[in-house]
């Protein structure tokens, strides 16, 4: 029929444009600009997942949180609650762009997803690990305590929030009851405002208080009440 | 006027219009122009539209003809800006474009290219042909890249940016669903 026409009309219009100059060829430093610029960002994007992955883990421990996990259901429950899901969200993005990036590259397409997911995550959690044992994230907290760090601040002071609704409180041993059965705290956050205060602990069942010694800093778990707080976990920092 | 040696390859081809030889990028239009039209024909129905949208792929591999490696193969290359082509083209026409998640990428599959090879045959090609249309897209691509475009499962993988165990988990499934469609309607099967 008239495949032949087809064929020559293609050839002859796509030729003439570049003949015209209609048609320009791409510089080689445009394409190399174009990766680097996508390897950066990919870098980058993964540096701050790598971040928040450490932020996490800093926040967990340093506000105590950890020791809700040994705290039975409710301590589960409570550590649930208070975890930093924003963070979290941030992470699972943060790692969904990274892969999107890689995806450009061949070694990113030919893998499966959830290899280079799995991948990146694990570097991550690594590298957050790593991270964690350095005094970046104590260096940040001091500065956002001074109010030095416009940033994150808000983040870093989160760390230390009370949560006393949630049955949370952190604070100093004073002292120790003669009868093992209790222990009075006071309640510090590093803040000096309303709810520094000093507190009656009644120590759960089968919690040896004579563990504990005045100046310890503690993690309470428990309800409060009129300055007693019923604990049902105690743990030191 | 210079002549290019029509014995070059693609990709000795893709070098001299690096230095901007038109006359082997003709040369190359020559080549790829029916079997893109034919790629095309496979999703688009319109002769006019798949004709502006195979000059618009041999525009957009001139003007990217230096981001082609040329220690790698041609053809995937150029069917991977034909794919990209269509692929808006298809979405473009769509009144409800839909992004959906393939779950088929989010895990590896083992590749096994060998038992489904000794099929690729004229005999194959024509009752893949009479049932194309009823399979969705991801399937119909995969089937006629292998068996129309006879790339293999590594050039496959790189046009449609999928790993290479995917793309044997797509032409089988593909093929089951052609087996059933014929089943179900004449009674034939594969």
């Amino acid at each position: 029929m008239n495949t032949h026409m087809e064929h020559k009309d293609i050839k002859q219009v796509v030729i003439n444009k570049i003949k015209n100059k209609e048609v320009v060829m791409r510089s080689r430093a445009y394409f190399v600009w174009q990766v680097v610029v996508i390897a950066f960002l990919a870098g980058l994007i993964f540096l701050l997942l790598t971040y928040a992955i450490s932020f996490i883990l800093f926040s967990v421990h340093e506000s105590g949180e950890q020791f809700l996990l040994g705290f039975g259901f409710q301590g589960v429950y409570t550590f649930l609650t208070l975890f930093p899901w924003w963070a979290f969200l941030a992470i699972l993005l943060l790692g969904i762009l990274t892969e999107y990036l890689l995806r450009r590259f061949r070694f990113g397409y030919r893998t499966s997803l959830l290899r280079v997911f799995g991948g990146l995550f694990v570097m991550a959690i690594i590298l957050g690990t790593i991270i964690d044992f350095t005094p970046l994230h104590n260096f940040l907290l001091d500065k956002a305590n001074r109010g030095e760090l416009p940033l994150f601040g808000s983040a870093y002071e989160s760390i230390r929030t009370p949560h006393r609704d949630e049955g949370v409180f952190r604070g100093v041993v004073d002292s120790i009851s003669a009868r093992a059965d209790s222990f009075v705290i006071s309640h510090d956050d590093f803040d000096n405002d309303a709810d520094d205060g000093i507190f009656m602990v009644i120590a759960p069942s089968g919690f040896d208080v004579t563990l504990l010694s005045s100046g310890d800093r503690v993690y309470v778990a428990g309800t409060s009440s009129n300055d007693v707080i019923y604990a049902y976990g105690v743990g030191r920092f | 006027m210079k002549t290019v040696n029509p014995s070059l390859s693609d990709e000795e081809l893709s070098e001299l219009v690096k230095k901007n030889d038109e006359q082997a990028f003709a040369l190359l239009i020559d080549r790829y122009e029916s079997r893109l039209l034919r790629y095309g024909r496979k999703f688009l129905s319109d002769r006019g539209d798949i004709e502006d949208m195979v000059q618009n792929v041999f525009v957009k591999a001139y003007q990217n003809i230096k981001s082609f490696d040329s220690a790698r193969k041609f053809s995937p290359w150029i069917y991977r800006i034909a794919h990209n082509v269509f692929v808006n083209a298809l979405r473009d026409k769509s009144k409800n474009p839909t992004v959906s998640l393939d779950l088929d990428l989010l895990v590896s599959h083992p590749v096994d290219e060998t038992y489904i090879e000794a099929e690729k045959n004229e005999e194959t090609r024509t009752y893949i042909d009479r049932g194309l249309r009823q399979l969705p897209p991801a399937y119909r691509e995969v089937l006629t890249l292998f068996y129309f475009e006879e790339l293999d499962y590594q050039a496959i993988a790189d046009v449609l940016h999928i790993p290479v165990g995917t793309v044997g988990v797509r032409l089988r499934r593909a093929r089951e669903v052609l087996r059933k469609y014929f089943d179900a309607n004449r009674g034939n099967s594969l």
